[in-house]
């Protein structure tokens, strides 16, 4: 979980990884440690030292979010050498040296590796111990009409070892294939399993054994509510006597609570959709323009991300500041793969977001006229009322963003300029070079004609 | 803390599961003799779905793809000069060398101020609809005419959250269904409503305005309109913004289809759907001066979902349009969306099948289309005579098959109303009398009982010419709006 090579070892420290490799070999302390680390993963405290050790430690590797980088992502469906806790300490503790990931039994106490595991474990998404039964259907009756009996002959079943619902295993053309095993979803959000699909397809959800009814269902927008964490998950899925065979590409996801976001994919096609859909975009030598739509920011915003790791955003609509973010810049891969439905997402932390804004408190109507783009900055020319104004964004640090506003022509008075709505937020501080700031508001002197805000996130 | 062959089996499965799934390649089965289809290679490891292309006169080609970059085209080499718009779907080069781009927000100036060829100035031109971020809502163009007005399309949304819909498509207002001007002054103007998914427009040499729409909901068949002042083109949603209705009052004339059908403007073709195009795009002219061989001042269009490209034959009958929609080469390798003569009489056919299916099977890519000189034995031109249809070949037909050939005739109508698309309507066979061959054999005149409002098919079977060649497509699709 390190990005960098280890030290060489010495046999200082080769003589505890060994000896903790042996403890966790042998089965009754397996399932000791298994039983230590699931009740670490109930403990707020210790998931917060696991959090604390990961983001020291592992995130450099497997980014903060356990999405992955150089170092797998830890948090999907996808635990090939093992997912018990205790295999997972067990890779922590020795490491994959040929992979460039060091042991790290060696550096960390026993107890804080235990709560990193704990961590990891407790952002675990995606499907586990998935299973597949395919019984194949002779009968006359519609798709809607057929009864189904859980006695039925089986053709075919298993274990899915990728741990993803995959409709190219029947090889008959009438059948029913269940799908079970265990359901993994955010334990701090409400999330709905969303099957792009629709109707004609039948398809039927039975969580912790009990049949869920579909709280939506339109076409390609099928949607059953989850419960948060741990479940126990079946998927029935009916293939009779259609034309077509409709299935194949299905896309089943985990999404969020309001649909706009797919979290991640549980079908074959469905991670695959969400892989094509991850295009993080990152100012690494320039300032970065983005216009698509984003999620948090309102429509017709254009997103700027600056080299130093800090972004905003203004709007062309209202001409006012809606947005601003630490972190990276953005995944717009949700919006531009397939009909690109979903909005682009933000790969760090708000500072602010609309409707928070900076903005005149009197509003009237605005007209975005140009931006320019230089390597370190962006201007933004529009006017209001009769003035015209330039806002020139940069960036000074990863924690400090600047706005300079300019008067081109007209006067403040004339465009009700004089007061400022100021974003509410815990996240960051705002000071003026020559406004009075009080209550979230900056009020600017009289015949001011250019003004500064500098924005400065507040460090943790 | 995983194994990576693992890891690299189950990417490898995810990949060949969905590279299994397109069609595979489409076969060309119709193709002009001396015509041929060149692959152009796009910039590698890039997602270039062209949505947008035009070329100067210098012979550059500019692109906009849907992912939001902007391509330059020189030298056989690429150029990215601009990135990070939202979903363009039209680009125009100007007369001044700015670009003009159609970013679903925005009509946007793209300038280079310090001549290094990259963009570094991006001026919003109008932004006076609404975008509600959904998908659907495209925005096309623009064309130029020639006092300097811009225009370009709006599309309807689909599944925007309480939106008026009568069908598939809806409207949450703010001209989605128009068609808009940008005027000389830099006014926005709304110009028409009516509209769907008009994913093409495009301007004739007498500068006329024209633009396609797609089949579906309150959209019989594609068809390809000319764009008028204050006319309704059938799709009723986008009537909410118009002064003289409401939402209200649309919902209650919801099914008075007769209604609608008396305000509406009929197509200046009808583009059968499946038969020539599901998803047509921009009218491209061909005002080569012979350089793309005999089909000049004909209109070239592309279709998305058939992969295809067909010809458009305008004929004025009475003060009105109406034509003809010739097949003209199929089995591109995708979904061709925009098509553009470049200075030299090449075809640069722009592509994309990203969230829409296209036969060609390619997710986006650039194709252009070339002639070697060689003259093809094809149907030239078609017009309406007095209660008949002259039609004009490429190469005189032999004596033998003037004779013998065959002209079959068809008709029928379509249906108006909120339905997805409507079945061809009232279909016969008519008869033809009074088969003329011209003397030099390169024309035909015949007669037949024509009605207003009717497609009407002509099949020709048996032509040849002198070196035993028959047309690639020997179909013509007459819209007749009026009759002589």
């Amino acid at each position: 979980m390190h990005k960098n090579k280890a030290k060489p070892s010495t046999i200082f420290n080769i003589i505890p990884i060994m000896a903790f490799a042996l403890l966790l070999s042998s089965g009754v302390n397996a399932q000791s440690v298994n039983k230590e680390i699931r009740h670490y993963a109930q403990s707020e405290e210790a998931l917060k030292a696991g959090q604390k050790l990961y983001e020291t430690v592992c995130a450099a590797c497997h980014a903060n979010d356990l999405s992955g980088g150089a170092g797998f992502n830890l948090k999907d469906e996808e635990w090939i050498h093992g997912s018990a806790p205790s295999q997972i300490l067990h890779n922590v503790s020795t490491g994959f040296m040929n992979a460039g990931m060091p042991g790290f039994g060696a550096m960390f106490p026993e107890k804080k590796l235990k709560q990193v595991v704990a961590y990891v474990l407790s952002k675990r998404q995606g499907l586990d111990n998935l299973t597949y039964k395919i019984y194949p259907i002779e009968t006359n009756k519609g798709i809607h009409e057929y009864q189904f009996s859980e006695n039925s002959p089986i053709s075919k079943s298993g274990k899915l070892p990728n741990n993803l619902i995959d409709f190219s295993l029947p090889e008959v053309q009438n059948y029913v294939i269940e799908f079970e095993g265990d359901l993994y979803t955010p334990n701090d959000e409400q999330t709905n399993l969303h099957a792009m699909t629709y109707r004609n397809h039948r398809t039927e959800l039975f969580i912790d054994g009990e049949k869920i009814e579909t709280s939506e269902d339109k076409w390609e927008r099928r949607v059953w509510p989850l419960k948060k964490g741990k479940q126990h998950f079946k998927m029935r899925y009916y293939r009779i006597n259609l034309k077509n065979n409709l299935n194949s590409r299905v896309r089943i996801f985990v999404a969020n609570d309001d649909l706009t976001q797919k979290i991640y994919g549980i079908s074959v096609s469905g991670k695959q959709f969400l892989n094509n859909a991850t295009v993080p975009i990152k100012a690494e030598d320039q300032t970065k323009i983005q216009r698509k739509k984003v999620l948090g920011l309102p429509t017709s915003s254009i997103s700027v991300g600056f080299v130093e790791k800090i972004n905003a955003a203004f709007n062309s609509k209202t001409c006012t500041v809606v947005g601003a973010w630490s972190g990276d810049f953005m995944n717009i891969g949700p919006n531009i793969e397939g009909r690109a439905r979903d909005g682009s997402i933000i790969l760090g932390d708000w500072m602010f977001n609309f409707p928070q804004q900076i903005a005149p408190l009197k509003r009237s109507d605005c007209k975005f006229e140009e931006y320019k783009l230089h390597q370190k900055t962006v201007e933004f020319i529009y006017r209001i009322n009769n003035s015209r104004i330039k806002l020139k964004m940069s960036a000074s640090s990863p924690n400090t963003l600047k706005l300079d506003f300019t008067l081109l022509s007209g006067s403040l008075n004339d465009a009700q300029l004089k007061t400022w709505q100021l974003p509410k937020s815990d996240a960051l501080v705002i000071t003026s070079n020559n406004g009075t700031i009080t209550n979230h508001q900056l009020t600017l002197p009289k015949n001011t004609q250019s003004w500064q805000l500098n924005l400065q996130k507040k460090v943790k | 803390m995983k194994y990576k062959l693992g890891k690299l089996a189950t990417l490898l499965s995810v990949y060949c599961a969905c590279t299994a799934l397109p069609a595979s390649a489409a076969k060309t089965t119709y193709i002009p003799d001396g015509y041929h289809i060149k692959t152009i290679q796009t910039p590698k490891d890039v997602r270039f779905h062209v949505t947008g292309m035009d070329s100067n006169v210098k012979g550059e080609l500019f692109i906009a793809t849907r992912f939001g970059d902007v391509w330059r085209y020189k030298n056989d080499e690429w150029l990215k000069i601009a990135e990070g718009l939202h979903e363009p779907t039209g680009l125009m080069c100007d007369s001044d060398g700015s670009l003009v781009v159609a970013q679903k927000p925005e009509l946007t100036r793209l300038i280079d101020d310090n001549q290094d060829g990259v963009i570094d100035r991006f001026v919003g031109m109008a932004n006076d609809w609404t975008f509600h971020d959904n998908y659907h809502e495209f925005n096309f163009g623009p064309v130029k005419d020639k006092q300097g007005n811009y225009y370009g399309t709006l599309n309807l949304g689909h599944g925007v959250p309480d939106a008026l819909k009568l069908g598939a498509m809806d409207s949450a207002g703010g001209y989605r269904g128009w068609a808009y001007q940008v005027n000389n002054k830099g006014e926005f103007i709304p110009y028409a409503t009516g509209l769907r998914s008009p994913a093409g427009i495009g301007i004739s040499p007498k500068n006329e305005v024209f633009f396609t729409d797609n089949q579906g909901d309150w959209v019989e068949t594609s068809k390809l309109h000319l764009l008028k002042k204050d006319a309704f083109y059938g799709h009723p949603v986008g009537l909410r913004d118009h002064p003289d209705w409401t939402t209200k009052r649309i919902l209650k004339e919801q099914k008075n289809f007769e209604l609608f059908e008396k305000m509406r403007e009929y197509p200046v073709v009808w583009i059968p759907h499946a038969e020539v195009a599901n998803s047509p795009g921009n009218p491209e002219w061909n005002i080569t001066k012979g350089k793309f061989g005999p089909f000049e001042n004909q209109i070239f269009i592309g279709d998305q979902t058939q992969s295809n490209i067909f010809r458009v034959i305008l004929d004025e009958v009475n003060g009105v349009y109406q034509g003809a929609v010739i097949n003209f080469i199929n089995g591109f390798q995708s979904g061709n969306i925009r098509t553009e003569f470049d200075v030299n009489g090449g075809l640069w056919v722009g592509q994309t099948a990203r969230g829409w299916y296209s036969v060609g099977g390619k997710p986006f890519g650039l194709q252009k289309v070339e002639w070697d000189g060689t003259h093809p034995f094809e149907i030239a031109d078609v017009s309406m005579v007095s209660s008949g249809f002259k039609i004009t070949f490429t190469e005189a037909l032999t004596m033998q098959s003037a004779k013998n050939l065959e002209i079959k005739v068809k008709e029928w109508g379509y249906q108006y109303s909120n339905r997805y698309g409507s079945p061809k309507q009232d279909e016969k066979s008519l008869a033809v009398d009074n088969v003329v061959v011209a003397k030099d054999r390169k024309s035909l005149i015949f007669k037949s009982k024509l009605t207003e409002r009717k497609v009407v098919m002509i099949t020709l079977n048996g032509l040849k010419d002198g070196k035993g060649r028959s047309p690639s497509v020997p179909v013509i699709y007459y819209t007749v709006n009026q009759v002589k």
